[in-house]
């Protein structure tokens, strides 16, 4: 088999360079061998939350702009022209790749029909299922919601569901209260309440999918906005688990109706609804522009000398080999299993590259403990988290002298070092960011 | 252990229906163990779809049902046999974990310890592979072979008598559903291959693969039709077992690996593309007068339990054939619902998930589906029948046949 360019990885930054590939007319081909990070994400796009101290950006493009110019060896800093590059130039190319990247990207979401709100310039907080908050830039509508300046001055209710473990509505209404005055806002009363969802009754260990699937049913729908209506007196806000898998915006718009008030999502930890749903959006997003993605195809190994000629992909029971032009490695980092320990020490799973701690140093002989430290919440976080390969500024994984490995290839996402996600709340932007511009360069 | 000891436990678990693990369970059942509870499994599992508002809750709880106690762990029975062992939610998992395997584990030990928990529909069936080493009762030979030349005679197609010799390269396995209910599927296979200049033969005596008896647990049968099949295919000494049954290739394959034998099991799709290949055959196309348009149903037991690339190799034939149309599914992945006995054990859910699939094929616009899997073109034949469907409905090696013997 041959295609132009083949994508390893079905996550934010693969979907988004296939989709980016697909549009320019080319033969896609996006290799997907089981979930990934993505689909645990919280499927709302942090671009740029917090500086490692802690420090917490007022707008996404700030936090471009002061990592791009602060932070030489951070993805946002190498696309805007890398090292080598004066810092105003890398920040102002780099703010403006940002820029065009997420605009593509809420302009593919409105394309599957659905709304991305926010803006690169304000970071809002939403407010997850331990009713604390994080800030993010661009999120459904059903989330957007219920950020928390929406929440000022008025009466909010958090409603959860028995029998659903992940989320307990009292003791989110209780941490929110208390942190309601830090972030400047004053709710006038915060209280909770417990739901009952048809076909979910007296059960317990009930899943967040669960809850969504019945949300999408017409007739379920209604009987949880009436039961909505007979809980709930009166509240200008009310905080639901999850709106649903298929039709969310719609669901929440009924429900709305229902309780007479506005109705918002919250965000949660793992495994999250909104998260499954980015990963689907994204996807119908690059089949509709012409990609194939195929789920079950495994990349088991490389066929390369100066470039890379082919790569071994385990489908089913059968190796095959399947050749491109180009190459886009958005293999994901621990969860994706684009980075793997082996023996002790941090490897590249697919092209055996070299790997890096987010200070420089190659970590062949690094063994994995050093990247971890004693705190269990370090500043700026563990280093093992921001290791991954380096690449130059046309995202071409480079070895320790700086050269191309390969010339053909490209990476994105987390596989690449230089950035903590998890501390910075840059996660989704890094990546659909290094998506789009692998997608092209990888398009010539 | 002291004696005396050993004894009591042995006592306890007899009366608390205990039995340990096997070494060969082991690996499936540490496999569970790595299931994070996220649910994604839900999202893909065809049962669900349907099942909405009950209150099963989906393929991880039948995993979880490994890790409970004894007595909650009979409970299995009330949800192991909702599953058409699609393998959907396997795929999706990140972790990997092998849902089909466990239900097989289940089923086998509730037939082996409480007999009386497996369903009573299975018993029609369940005689047929104990007596017969068949899912159907055999008929007689006269008689099939009427039913077979007037299948062909409607189909347009000729009939060529049964080739039975050894130490030829492939040995044609039909699978019971082509040898008893579809006999048009064997004779079409039959046809292919001579076109194709296969050296091949069938068997002297068909038995099932075992699917059938994996499905309800029967680990007595499974491995008597295991040993016959390993035996017959040693003496026979072919290079490669060709198949029509999606079911039947992905269980050969299995009972291959495990005896760790010298031939191959392919479907005649994998046959074509690996064995023929693409330049050998297309010389043997010619022009057909009569445009069709198709679309494939992708049998789970080819696209996951073998692998995807069983779904290419179907549409890159049909892109051979001449004044063929091919049109995608939107979904291509669905299940047609008939798997895993479901079809017996609830027909009302199994039909209800056949209505999902049966609007995609007819959103495709296709006049024609093709399957490589007698049990799903039996399910979706059925479907678009009682629907009064324009779109028809064929077995796969049946169209090939048909496109290649042109009238």
């Amino acid at each position: 088999m041959k295609v132009d360019v083949f994508v390893i990885g079905a996550g934010a930054a693969g979907l988004t360079a296939a989709r980016i590939a697909a549009e320019k007319g080319l033969k896609v081909l996006v290799a997907e061998k089981g979930s990934g990070a993505t689909i645990q994400s919280s499927g709302v796009i942090d671009v740029a939350g917090y500086l490692p101290s802690g420090f917490l950006f007022a707008s996404a493009s700030e936090g471009v702009r002061i990592i791009a110019r602060e932070n030489k060896s951070h993805p946002y800093s190498i696309i805007g022209g890398g090292q080598e590059t004066e810092p105003e130039k890398r920040v102002k190319e780099s703010e403006k790749l940002v820029r065009k990247a997420l605009k593509d990207f809420v302009e593919s979401m409105n394309s599957v029909r659905v709304n991305f709100m926010g803006s690169l310039d304000e970071n809002v907080l939403v407010t997850n299922f331990v009713g604390t908050f994080k800030p993010t830039c661009l999120c459904p509508s059903t989330i957007y919601n219920g950020n928390t300046k929406n929440l000022d001055n008025s009466s909010v209710i958090f409603v959860g569901v028995k029998g659903f473990p992940d989320y307990d509505p009292k003791f989110c209404a209780q941490s929110f209260s208390d942190i309601a005055p830090g972030l400047k806002i004053k709710p006038k009363s915060v209280n909770h309440a417990y739901l009952d969802i048809p076909g979910l009754e007296g059960r317990g260990d009930i899943l967040a999918i669960e809850i969504a699937r019945r949300m999408d049913d017409p007739e379920t729908l209604e009987k949880i906005g009436q039961n909505l209506q007979k809980r709930i007196e009166s509240a200008d806000h009310i905080a639901i688990p999850t709106a649903g898998v298929k039709s969310p915006e719609e669901n929440i718009k009924t429900l709305a109706e229902a309780a007479g008030a506005n109705v918002f999502e919250l965000t949660s930890f793992p495994p999250s609804v909104p998260g499954y749903r980015l990963v689907k959006l994204l996807e119908k997003a690059a089949q509709n522009a012409g990609a194939s993605v195929r789920r079950g195809y495994k990349v088991v190994g490389a066929n390369c000398n100066k470039m890379v000629k082919s790569l071994k992909v385990e489908i089913g029971r059968k190796i095959t080999e399947i050749e491109a032009d180009v190459y886009i490695l958005a293999s994901g980092s621990f969860l994706g299993g684009g980075l793997k320990e082996e023996k002790d020490f941090l490897k590249e799973s697919m092209f055996n590259l070299p790997v890096y701690s987010s200070d420089g140093t190659n970590l062949e002989e690094v063994c994995l403990e050093k990247l971890l430290s004693r705190n269990v919440f370090p500043m700026g976080g563990h280093k093992l988290f921001s290791s991954g390969i380096n690449v130059n500024e046309k995202l071409q994984p480079i070895s320790d002298k700086g050269e191309p490995v390969y010339g053909n290839l490209y990476a994105a996402g987390s596989v690449l070092s230089g950035y903590n996600y998890i501390a910075e709340k840059s996660g989704m932007g890094v990546a659909i960011v290094t998506g789009y511009l692998a997608g092209l360069n990888a398009s010539g | 252990m002291p004696e005396k000891e050993m004894k009591f436990i042995e006592g306890i678990m007899k009366e608390e229906d205990i039995t340990l693990i096997e070494p060969e369970e082991e690996e499936t059942c540490q496999k569970v163990e790595a299931c994070q509870n996220c649910g994604l499994c839900l999202t893909v599992c065809p049962i669900l779809e349907v099942l909405q508002h009950e209150s099963y809750s989906g393929p991880r709880s039948i995993t979880s049902e490994l890790s409970r106690t004894v007595r909650e762990f009979w409970k299995a029975k009330d949800i192991v046999y909702y599953c058409t062992k699609c393998g959907r939610c396997q795929e999706i998992c990140s972790k990997n974990v092998p849902v089909p395997k466990v239900v097989s584990l289940i089923r086998s030990k509730l037939f082996k310890q409480r007999r009386e928990l497996v369903p009573k529909s299975f018993e029609a069936m369940l005689e047929n592979l104990q007596k017969y080493g068949l899912a159907f009762e055999p008929m007689d030979e006269e008689a099939r072979v009427e039913s077979a030349k007037g299948r062909l005679e409607i189909l347009g197609l000729p009939y060529v008598p049964d080739k039975v010799k050894s130490h030829v390269e492939v040995l044609y396995f039909p699978g019971c559903q082509a040898d008893n209910l579809l006999p048009e599927i064997r004779e079409s296979a039959k046809l292919v291959l001579e076109k194709l200049g296969a050296d091949y033969t069938l068997l002297p005596e068909l038995k099932c693969c075992s699917l059938p008896s994996i499905l309800m647990g029967d680990s007595e049968t499974i491995d008597k039709l295991e040993k016959d099949f390993i035996e017959k295919v040693k003496n026979l000494g072919v290079k490669t077992v060709v198949t029509t049954c999606a079911g039947c290739t992905a269980t050969l394959e299995e009972i291959r690996k495990r005896n760790n034998a010298d031939f191959e099991v392919k479907h005649i799709i994998e046959y074509i593309i690996e064995d023929i290949g693409e330049e050998k055959f297309k010389k043997l196309l010619q022009n057909h007068p009569e445009h069709v348009s198709v679309t494939i149903h992708s049998p789970c037991h080819l696209d996951r339990h073998l692998g995807k690339y069983t779904t290419d190799y179907a549409e890159e034939i049909l892109e051979m054939l001449p004044n063929v149309g091919f049109k995608k599914l939107e979904d291509p992945e669905r299940c047609c619902g008939a798997g895993g006995l479901l079809n017996i054990y609830n027909p009302q859910i199994s039909k209800a998930i056949v209505k999902k699939e049966i609007e995609d094929i007819q959103k495709s616009g296709a006049q024609t589906v093709v399957t490589p899997c007698p049990l799903c073109l039996v399910q979706i034949d059925q479907a678009l029948f009682k629907k009064k469907a324009e779109t028809g409905a064929l077995d796969y090696t049946v169209f090939l046949a048909k496109r290649l013997y042109v009238a």
